[in-house]
């Protein structure tokens, strides 16, 4: 344990015991097992923060991949800017704390009997299970849109392959060429991220491509930071994006992979790169763990994010319903957080209290400028709603000098964010 | 409630951070006075004074203390 790791832990201890009036060492001597499933910034945080307040504790994660590779700023790798090595973490951090990482996929989660079974076949039990599965596709909800015709008209919404598939493609594109994306209708993995990528999309076309364009065909009539990014879009991008909305006749019902066709009510529209942004549910790990609801998402207490329908099940990150708060990786992050704190609790007989929370998501509008938006939440109840009067937007018709701090305070973010996650 | 600074601030300097600034280094009262000027300054439009109209003077001054003895 480094020197941080061992003073943070102290004080976080410190921190819930003036809280609680409980004594540091009721955390300390709990050696309950303790089982995350989920790798990613809700995972991998709950995974740090239980193992630190609780030392003595079993602290286990299971995670298919041996290499996490970040949506955050992975739209600067689709636009060129950035490199893919960038966005990756490996899960030396959580081992080198004492977690035991397991690189495997849980196939069945048995609450009755408090266990998962792993596909290589081990049985993990546990004392509480925190779930962190992020997304999965919902495979032809949009008709024609399979695991097949994502190799053609990548979707790009999970990092990795996906991300380099689709960048793969927009070089390929001869100049003059149409770039098609179709965006979905809410709820969503990141509600500004298919904006922020037809900026950072329209910015390389506007750069190395001049003569091609963009179309971006949404099922929605407004959208995260809205203004921000047609302001934007109307300055730096006239000739090379264009949006249109749900109403008129921007909803995509169908797609054709074998001729990169999407079908509106009264168009079909065929690109040279299509890039598909398809309706989404939580990571099947949560239906089979009987988490989810007919929603396809996960209902949650909003204090300690156990789950409303599997009691000694907690959920974090895009997978819950937690609306207001975004599927973001910084409300994925501080979920995971608060839920660790709320498990320590619930192991020693305390009751977990309500709290303020906040997320702060940055968007890229070129290269060098980028754009916010901040909510702040109370959870009183276990119900999250949005503090009125708080958060909101970057302003509108601000100075260069603004956009390209917030460029500046996002790359910060993201360095810290992936180090509270990975160590 | 501080958990959601740690979002963004780390509690020690990197020395890639020129305008986030870390918690180490600052007592609780310098803490407090950003904030409540963050929270009060009504035509400011950065992300901290988003966030600080959302939390009341009360809480600025527990977020303060907690913040500058983890640091300390």
């Amino acid at each position: 344990m480094t020197r941080f790791d061992r003073r943070q832990a102290l004080t976080l201890l410190g921190g819930v015991a003036a809280m609680t009036a409980l004594s540091p060492r009721a955390f300390a001597q709990t050696r309950a097992k303790l089982l995350i499933i989920g790798g990613g910034f809700g995972g991998a945080t709950a995974a740090r923060q239980l193992k630190l307040l609780l030392p003595q504790a079993d602290v286990c994660l299971v995670e298919k991949n041996p290499v996490f590779t970040a949506c955050p700023f992975s739209n600067l790798v689709i636009g060129g800017i950035r490199d893919i090595e960038s966005q990756q973490f490996g899960y030396r951090g959580l081992v080198d704390l004492g977690i035991k990482v397991i690189h495997d996929e849980a196939i069945e989660v048995d609450n009755a009997a408090r266990q998962v079974k792993l596909k290589h076949g081990a049985i993990l039990p546990y004392d509480r299970l925190v779930l962190s599965p992020g997304i999965d596709i919902r495979w032809n909800a949009l008709e024609g849109y399979d695991e097949a015709a994502s190799e053609i008209m990548p979707h790009g919404w999970k990092a990795g392959s996906q991300t380099l598939l689709l960048r793969a493609q927009l070089e390929a594109m001869p100049d003059g060429g149409l770039v098609v994306m179709t965006a979905p209708a809410a709820p969503y993995r990141c509600p500004p991220g298919p904006y922020e990528r037809a900026s950072l999309i329209a910015a390389y076309l506007k750069r190395e491509k001049p003569r091609s364009k963009l179309l971006v065909l949404d099922a929605k009539d407004s959208f995260s930071k809205m203004p921000l990014f047609q302001e934007a879009w109307a300055e730096h991008y006239p000739d090379h994006l264009e949006w249109r909305a749900g109403s008129l006749d921007g909803r995509v019902s169908r797609v054709d992979a074998s001729t990169r066709t999407v079908f509106t009510d009264f168009e079909d529209i065929s690109g040279d790169v299509v890039n598909v942004i398809p309706p989404q549910k939580a990571g099947k790990i949560a239906e089979i763990a009987g988490v989810t609801d007919s929603t396809g998402w996960c209902p949650i207490n909003g204090i300690s994010f156990e789950s409303t329908l599997q009691p000694g099940i907690h959920v974090i990150g895009d997978a819950t319903i937690a609306s207001p708060m975004p599927k973001s990786a910084f409300s994925a992050n501080l979920q995971g957080k608060i839920c660790a704190l709320s498990v320590a609790q619930m192991l020693t007989d305390n009751e977990p209290s309500a709290t303020t929370l906040a997320n702060t998501c940055y968007s890229f509008i070129t290269e060098e400028t980028a754009i916010s938006v901040v909510g702040v939440y109370r959870n009183d109840d276990g119900i999250l709603l949005s503090v009125p009067g708080a958060g909101g937007i970057s302003p509108l018709a601000a100075s260069g000098d603004i956009r390209s701090a917030e460029a500046i305070q996002a790359e910060q973010w993201f360095n810290t964010i992936t180090a509270e996650a990975f160590g | 409630m501080a958990q959601s600074c740690s979002g963004c601030h780390q509690s020690e300097t990197p020395e890639t951070a020129p305008s986030v600034w870390s918690f180490s280094g600052y007592d609780a009262a310098s803490i407090e006075v950003a904030l409540l000027y963050y929270q009060s300054d009504a035509s400011g439009s950065t992300v901290m004074h988003r966030i600080a109209r959302g939390y009341t003077e009360e809480q600025i001054h527990e977020l303060s203390a907690y913040i500058a003895g983890e640091t300390r």
